[in-house]
């Protein structure tokens, strides 16, 4: 029987702003490595869109995502796989959010409802986030024995400061709308299914600019405030695999029904 | 370009251009597909940010229907994810246009008894095979498709489930006009240009009234064929021959 789970994403361009979603079709939105893949080679093609200046990313008309699948096959049947194999796999989180940190254009995450893990790890390497009153960010690796990777920690901690994104981090709480706003997690809060709405007409806001006068200013901003990012974790990928070759994220994995599977 | 949907909206041409973008399975329709598909018919079909939606098909290839391994999955009771986009069409209040080249399959077929203007070239290749899988039509194509092409063509293309091209679909009256290949999305254009230039509201005023009449029928004939379907589906002859088919 097949699982069936079919992903599709979305591009639609209106003027200068593009919306991108990402529908995973079951699993509350969770990130495959098909739709990881995806999304990255999505965000690139940016690189050689001239005419756009701001990009909205959504996920579902209700929520933005689960996180990492757990039980996603083509990412956790990795017992057959050499280490240097195992690092391209493991590339693929942070090359996402890599290429979502490196659009040139402006780029606003609408998040409704849930947003998880690896989701947050996508929303905070874009520009601007929107979240709907009802939806919330929660980091749940630690609290279920996972490092957090991804090269998150220190976009995170631009965001909202050390103290609170250790908090977020190892205390595993929901992040409510509100928190998020006051901590600077989000920017904008608004009611529930008007993320999208939003972010799309802060885009046109912005687009009454020059896309270049856009570009140059993010690429600045960035430049300055990422300068140590990518210097103070370029190794997380390594943290990770050799975290996940120990007995406890074997463990974790177990509980999860991701461990390897026979197919 | 990596995106399975691709849409642009066209101030100049003050059409919604939607563009199924899945070359390497023929642009074939998945279920997240649908609910995306779907949401955008509702969200613009009322015509507040668009006087006209055009639909087409990446590469030379309009659709080639629902991905058949969707079949094998076991459904909850309701609508199916293709049915709410069908329902979302049938409701857009704005014209719709469709583009066709290459295999307009299935639902690909279904669809377009929905759509106001359909542009196609003479060889686009058009297919109801429902009763080979096993199915029934789904769609509103129980009481449309005999209102489009006439009794003897509705029999014809659902019972027998063959291939029917362009030309034949044109003179039975299932399209508006036969284009050169490549030229349909232009075609497309054109009259979206053209309706854009007319007064809106009489538009949709037009368009709601030619459809008001068949309005009731059309949603309990949307419903039977949700059942029938559904039943359909369910049974083990039907899966049998699915089965078989994917081993092909």
């Amino acid at each position: 029987m097949s699982t069936a789970i079919s992903d599709a994403i979305k591009l639609e361009k209106h003027g200068s702003v593009a919306v991108v979603s990402f529908n995973r079709g079951a699993r509350r939105n969770a990130l495959s490595l098909k739709i990881i893949q995806a999304l990255t080679k999505m965000a690139e093609e940016f690189k050689d869109m001239p005419d756009i200046a701001c990009v909205v990313l959504a996920g579902t008309d209700t929520e933005f995502s689960a996180g990492v699948d757990l039980k996603d096959a083509d990412r956790w049947n990795v017992d057959q796989l050499s280490l240097d194999e195992l690092r391209v796999l493991a590339s693929w989180g942070p090359r996402m959010c890599r290429a979502w940190e490196e659009i040139p254009q402006l780029t606003i995450a609408a998040v409704e409802g849930l947003n998880i893990g690896g989701g947050v790890a996508l929303t905070v390497s874009c520009d601007w986030r929107v979240l709907a009153k009802s939806g919330y960010f929660l980091v749940p690796e630690a609290q279920i024995g996972l490092p957090l990777g991804w090269q998150t920690i220190p976009r995170l901690t631009t965001l909202v400061g050390a103290s609170r994104a250790k908090q977020i981090i190892l205390l595993g709480n929901k992040v409510d709308s509100q928190t998020a706003l006051d901590w600077g997690l989000v920017d904008w809060v608004v009611d529930d299914g008007l993320a999208r709405q939003h972010a799309l007409s802060l885009a046109q806001q912005v687009s009454k600019t020059t896309g270049v006068i856009v570009k140059m200013t993010k690429q600045g901003v960035n430049a300055h405030s990422h300068a140590l990012n990518h210097l103070s974790s370029y190794m997380d990928i390594d943290q990770l695999l050799m975290y996940s070759q120990g007995p406890e994220a074997k463990a974790v994995r177990a509980r999860f029904g991701a461990s390897p599977q026979p197919t | 370009m990596n995106a399975e949907i691709l849409v642009e909206l066209r101030e100049d041409i003050g059409a919604l251009e939607i563009c199924l973008n899945r070359p390497e399975r023929r642009n074939a329709l998945s279920h997240a597909m649908y609910a995306e598909l779907a949401s955008l018919l509702r969200e613009y079909g009322a015509g507040d940010r668009c006087n006209s939606i055009i639909l087409s098909g990446a590469q030379g290839c309009f659709t080639a229907g629902a991905d058949i391994k969707d079949f094998q999955v076991k459904r909850g009771p309701g609508d199916s994810p293709a049915v709410t986009f069908l329902r979302a069409l049938s409701e857009v209040q704005v014209p719709v246009i469709a583009a066709v080249e290459g295999y307009a399959v299935g639902i690909g077929t279904t669809l377009l008894q929905h759509c106001d203007f359909v542009y196609a070239t003479p060889g686009a290749k058009f297919r109801l095979p429902f009763v080979a899988l096993g199915l029934c039509p789904e769609g509103g194509s129980s009481l449309l498709l005999e209102r489009i092409v006439g009794y003897r063509k509705s029999r014809d293309w659902l019972l027998t489930c063959r291939v029917f091209e362009g030309q034949e679909a044109f003179d039975a009256g299932f399209i508006t006009e036969l284009v050169e290949p490549g030229q349909t999305l232009e075609r497309a254009r054109d009259t979206a240009k053209t309706l854009a230039r007319l007064p809106q509201s009489s538009i949709k005023l037009t368009k709601d009234m030619l459809t008001a009449g068949t309005r009731p029928e059309l949603k309990a004939a949307f419903d039977t064929e949700v059942q029938m379907y559904a039943q359909c589906l369910a049974s083990d002859s039907t899966q049998e021959l699915i089965r078989s088919m994917r081993a092909k």
